[in-house]
């Protein structure tokens, strides 16, 4: 049985002068295990204005013995082990002039909800017999996106608002509860977590971020190599067996390559481009769904190493979209007009968000990222979905562009209005965005969208499209300059999720929504135009409304 | 009037969208061809990458 060391209970101020670099990180981090993800941490501390952090003694929690216990039963004696729950607060109510204070002695009750920015659980653990620490690693850490601080000052908490981050897009968090001497603070975010490279390593701690910020289960490692059957130290999951994870936590999993390997030579051929495999992971996120994304690695690690490492794996969940992007009409029009058929709308996502157990949480991944050293390249995306899909987005999207170039022209005569004409009148480059759609979500948004000219479906307009299938591929369709300056779409192609039995053809359209005129598939399978008094372009859909977009 | 254009195009009967030219098919297949199927025994995540410690 390992000794769970004392821990000295305190409040402190950090404003600066105060140095989290070797007034916390160097105090607590006992060890010489990688401490980026705590630096990481604290620079999210100092960026959102932490006036305060309390140390309080976590080797209590059920969670962190069943940690411990695991850890320790890996090496040959019992060792020593201290878990310090860090928690940061920026409330005006710490005074500037006190250092320090028992944690005992902080009126908990005082600090509003909103000033808590977030705990982390370090371990330290000496192993039987050493004087020194052997790893330290944060076990678990939540924290809600980080936030701007407030313009102003005030002990007014109704003027401590602190805003979302520009173009900062996240559907789905969620909801945690941290507690602080008994106080809880709810938290909704994402969970992070860090490998301690012996019983547990990256491919772990992305299945438990993911799988723990999907479900609200506490995913742990001893779980996972219980399952698995693994006995430390580990050395990596394969992928069937991140299937086999998620799977048990009653989710689905979808695996896309990007880059097959080659069994015989031992090289990676690419199967996706960048733009496919980018909106690929767009689609992922904005239809609500997380992401696990896998990329090559050096084997030494350091960048120089000619031959492989081990793949890393990262936890995805959101992405940053720039609307004022230069290259995804300008590289397509100084490259050449087959240079692609469409423009998808992932070419204006600058960024992925990310956290990477080996770097820390909410960081932000460039969509270019994994396109600049050979030895770092995208391989796999898993997708972590609550069904079953049969064609995946990539099809829906490519099937989508190929259907409405062909149809638009050949609709001509059926609707009216400036923007049908328009888009009927000539070949066009659209833009398109392919999310996965609920019959009910659908029907919500038809219902509420109004158009740019104050046009509007009614009820027997929308009602064809309840007999879509409970879920869909939704392909929304746009122009650029709606899609970066509206930030709205002229309509849909919906495309089926069913698997496919052989080549495809026009039956996977199920519905086409344009200005003036849908077409829906009937009982017959037959697509049956209905008029639509819905003339102009509307806000595309999103799961969850963002306030601060540019 | 609304109610005219709905009876204009409902007359216009089922809607057949015209055919995927063979490049399309050819390149919708591809895509088709990118899930679904991999290699369940790649591994991944190892022991620590051999990141520097201290970095900073």
């Amino acid at each position: 049985m390992w000794t769970a060391l004392p821990i000295r209970e305190i409040a402190a101020g950090c404003r600066p002068p105060f140095s989290f670099y070797f007034d916390l990180v160097g105090h607590y981090w006992k060890s010489e295990s990688n401490r980026l993800p705590i630096h990481r941490i604290c620079t999210l501390a100092r960026k959102q204005e932490a006036t305060f952090f309390t140390i309080e003694d976590a080797t209590a929690r059920p969670s962190i013995q069943a940690e411990l216990d695991a850890l320790n039963a890996a090496q040959a004696g019992d060792g020593e082990a201290e878990a310090i729950s860090l928690s940061f607060f920026t409330s005006p109510e710490w005074p500037a002039d006190r250092d320090e204070l028992a944690l005992a002695d902080l009126d908990l009750n005082s600090i509003e909800g909103n000033d808590f920015l977030g705990q982390a659980v370090i371990i330290n653990y000496r192993r039987p017999g050493d004087t020194a620490f052997a790893l330290s690693y944060i076990y678990e850490a939540v924290f809600p996106p980080p936030r701007l601080p407030p313009r102003r000052r005030s002990r007014n908490v109704k003027r401590r608002v602190r805003r979302e981050l520009l173009n900062n897009f996240i559907y789905a968090q969620e909801k945690f509860v941290c507690e602080v001497r008994g106080r809880q603070f709810d938290v909704a975010g994402f969970y992070y977590c860090q490998q301690n490279s012996f019983t547990h390593v990256c491919a772990h701690a992305s299945l438990r971020m993911a799988l723990t910020s999907a479900t609200n289960a506490r995913v742990t490692p001893d779980y996972v190599n219980k399952l698995l059957g693994i006995a430390p130290p580990c050395d990596g999951l394969g992928l069937g067996e991140f299937v086999r994870v998620i799977e048990d936590q009653g989710k689905c999993a979808e695996v896309i390559r990007c880059q097959v390997l080659n069994k015989k030579t031992k090289k990676y051929k690419s199967v996706l481009s960048r733009e496919t495999y980018i909106s690929v992971l767009a689609s992922i996120v904005e239809s609500g769904s997380k992401a696990l994304l896998t990329f090559s690695t050096a084997k030494d690690g350091n960048g120089t190493g000619a031959s492989a490492g081990p793949d890393h794996v990262v936890f995805v969940y959101g992405h940053t979209r720039h609307s004022d992007e230069w290259h995804p009409q300008a590289i397509a029009a100084y490259a050449g007009p087959k240079s692609a058929p469409y423009y998808p709308a992932s070419s204006w996502i600058d960024h992925f968000l990310i956290h990477d157990d080996n770097f820390g949480p909410y960081y932000t991944l460039s969509s270019s990222a994994l396109e600049f050293k050979k030895e770092v390249t995208a391989h796999t995306i898993i997708a972590i979905r609550d069904i079953r899909i049969g064609t995946a987005s990539q099809f829906a999207e490519a099937n989508a562009a190929s259907q409405l170039a062909n149809a638009l022209p050949s609709l001509a005569a059926m609707g009216s209005g400036r923007w049908f004409d328009y888009l009927t009148g000539g070949p066009q480059k659209l833009v398109l965005r392919t999310i996965l759609m609920e019959k009910g979500k659908y029907l919500a948004h038809l219902k509420r969208s109004r158009g740019h000219d104050g046009t509007r479906m009614d009820a027997a307009e929308i009602a064809p499209f309840k007999r879509l299938p409970d879920r869909f591929w939704m392909v929304e369709f746009s122009l650029p300059p709606l899609f970066t300056g509206n930030h709205s779409k002229l309509g849909e192609a919906i495309v089926s999720v069913d698997k496919l039995a052989e080549t495809p053809d026009d039956a996977t359209i199920l519905a086409l929504r344009l200005p003036s005129l849908s077409l829906v598939r009937d009982a017959r399978e037959k697509l049956m135009p209905h008029a639509s008094s819905l003339l102009s372009h509307v806000k595309i859909f999103r799961m969850k409304p963002h306030a601060a977009i540019w | 009037m609304r109610k005219q254009k709905d009876v204009l195009v409902a007359a216009a009967g089922p809607v057949e969208l015209p055919p995927l030219t063979q490049d399309q098919r050819e390149y919708l297949k591809r895509m088709l061809e990118s899930s679904g199927k991999f290699d369940p025994d790649i591994k991944v995540g190892g022991p620590y990458l051999g990141l520097a410690h201290r970095q900073y």
